[in-house]
């Protein structure tokens, strides 16, 4: 029920329409999973015959930042469009409260909704690529290199995943808690929206790790507290044992 | 029973409430009344366990409702002034929430909201959110929400609202079948003449403090006046209602 709430829009109006809209974002973010995936194992395919395994390792750094900003993205937008169903609301008190649920059910309920929300659309974008990207990368064809790749792959997007929800969740949280209820219903909007700009600026204004004035490690040095994306790119090399190059 | 006992409720430094006391009885239909701003709406709130008193005590059968309030909650059958309801749900799925919520077994559940859908004339509309349906459905879905589960204290705030004539009508016999099914029955409405076909005993409320307490036969005999809305208008109202209808009609001539 919670879930189906966050995709309360006005345009809906037959019955199954919020499933049916929810079908289709996944569908469309496994799809763009997909063609990422197609492309960029051609780019590796190719790009692993034309240089060093050292070489190309370093120029993988990118893609990495990339993962992480495209997973954070999607997970700010899908929070986002949560915005006025995160917390349990006037409305779910004034509907559910008469009724004999405790209060700790209802957060459970709606921490399952979101829950399932957020991991909808985190699994759905990370899909394709997130199975075959460990493959992609030059690991000297050993089997626990690649899962390595694979199990640091998902910890790090879901580290992105986490942090930017987190700190959406905050931002309200705070929110609520200073403002009286009816000042912070005036500013949720604005906050929403605010929200929006910041996060699509920031994946667009984030800087590649390869540069060539700086090695990749002196700029994850310099960028990462600024750019989250560009830090969980570490993560990910870290976990995959990569950290060096 | 259901007792309220020295019911007082501040919001910030405003008294909405004001040492109310009164009891409400097994079989009996108990009106509450005020105009607006009197205090109704909040003593209901307090009564269904929303919000909690600043001073005073709700009590059912003896013992605090806050001593176990999800145990008294699940005895309790509310239809609230406003229809809240989620409007992506249909009137099916609101149905099968509140009594799974209240533990009702699924077969026992579909037999009772398809007998509810049926006696209401919502039957065709029971896959329709409901975001499509008029106020008097929604009332109607309420009012089914409320009764499902055969509760044990029935406390309606306005439940006429937006209902079109014989579902009015089937409501006030509901009403007093209720109470004759051995249910306590707390109804706050502002339609005195169903308030006074169905109710035994009212409570007259007027700037948070009860006015008068008792039932109507007494309360006629007492003020010897005929009917409850003369009652009410010595007790609760204090402006000259004529002659603000004049006034506004000189304001709409002018």
């Amino acid at each position: 029920m919670f879930l189906q709430r966050f995709l309360d829009l006005e345009l809906l109006s037959s019955r199954g329409d919020a499933q049916h809209l929810l079908v289709q974002i996944v569908a469309i973010l496994a799809g763009f999973s997909f063609v990422m995936t197609y492309w960029k194992s051609q780019q590796y395919f190719f790009g692993s015959t034309r240089m060093s395994a050292e070489k190309f390792l370093t120029g993988t750094w990118s893609d990495q930042g990339s993962f992480a900003g495209i997973t954070m993205l999607v997970t700010a937008l899908f929070t986002i469009l949560m915005w006025d169903s995160l917390f349990p609301d006037r409305r779910d008190c004034l509907i559910l409260s008469p009724l004999p649920i405790r209060m700790r059910t209802l957060f459970s309920a709606k921490s399952a909704a979101i829950a399932t929300g957020i991991g909808l659309s985190f699994l759905a974008v990370n899909s394709f690529i997130g199975l075959a990207y460990p493959f992609m990368l030059p690991t000297s064809g050993s089997m626990p290199q690649v899962f390595r790749a694979l199990a640091a792959y998902w910890i790090a997007m879901g580290g992105a995943s986490l942090f930017v929800f987190s700190a959406l969740l905050g931002v309200q949280g705070i929110a609520l808690h200073t403002l009286s209820h009816s000042r912070f219903a005036r500013v949720s909007s604005y906050l929403q929206v605010g929200a929006f700009f910041a996060t699509v600026s920031y994946f667009f204004l984030t800087p590649s790790i390869l540069s060539p004035a700086a090695s990749p490690l002196r700029r994850i040095r310099s960028c990462s507290n600024r750019f989250p994306a560009i830090g969980f790119s570490a993560c990910f090399r870290r976990c995959w044992g990569t950290t060096a190059r | 029973m259901l007792e309220v006992r020295h019911l007082t409720k501040h919001y910030s430094r405003i008294k909405a409430l004001d040492d109310v006391s009164f009891t409400a009885a097994r079989g009996e239909v108990t009106g509450y009344l005020g105009p607006n701003g009197s205090g109704k709406s909040t003593t209901v709130k307090m009564i269904t366990g929303l919000i909690a008193p600043s001073a005073g005590e709700i009590l059912y059968n003896g013992e605090s409702i806050h001593r176990d309030l999800i145990s008294y909650k699940k005895l309790l059958g509310y239809v609230p002034e406003e229809p809240h309801l989620y409007p992506h749900l249909t009137g099916q799925e609101y149905l099968e929430l509140t009594g799974d919520l209240h533990g009702i077994p699924p077969d026992r559940l579909a037999n009772k909201i398809s007998g509810f859908l049926r006696l209401f004339s919502l039957s065709g509309d029971r896959y329709v959110p409901l975001s499509s349906y008029s106020k008097g459905m929604r009332q109607k879905i309420l009012v089914s929400a409320a009764l499902l589960h055969n509760p044990e204290i029935v406390i309606l705030d306005e439940p006429f609202s937006g209902l079109d004539v014989s579902s009015a009508m089937i409501l006030r016999s509901l009403i007093q079948s209720l109470a004759a099914e051995g249910k306590i029955v707390l109804f706050s409405s502002h339609v005195l003449d169903v308030v006074e076909r169905v109710c035994s005993r009212v409570v007259i409320l007027h700037k948070g403090r009860v006015a008068a307490y008792d039932s109507i036969a007494n309360l006629r005999g007492l003020m010897s006046l005929p009917t409850l809305e003369d009652i009410f208008s010595q007790l609760a109202v204090e402006q000259d209602t004529s002659a603000i209808a004049q006034e506004m009609i000189e304001l709409i001539t002018s």
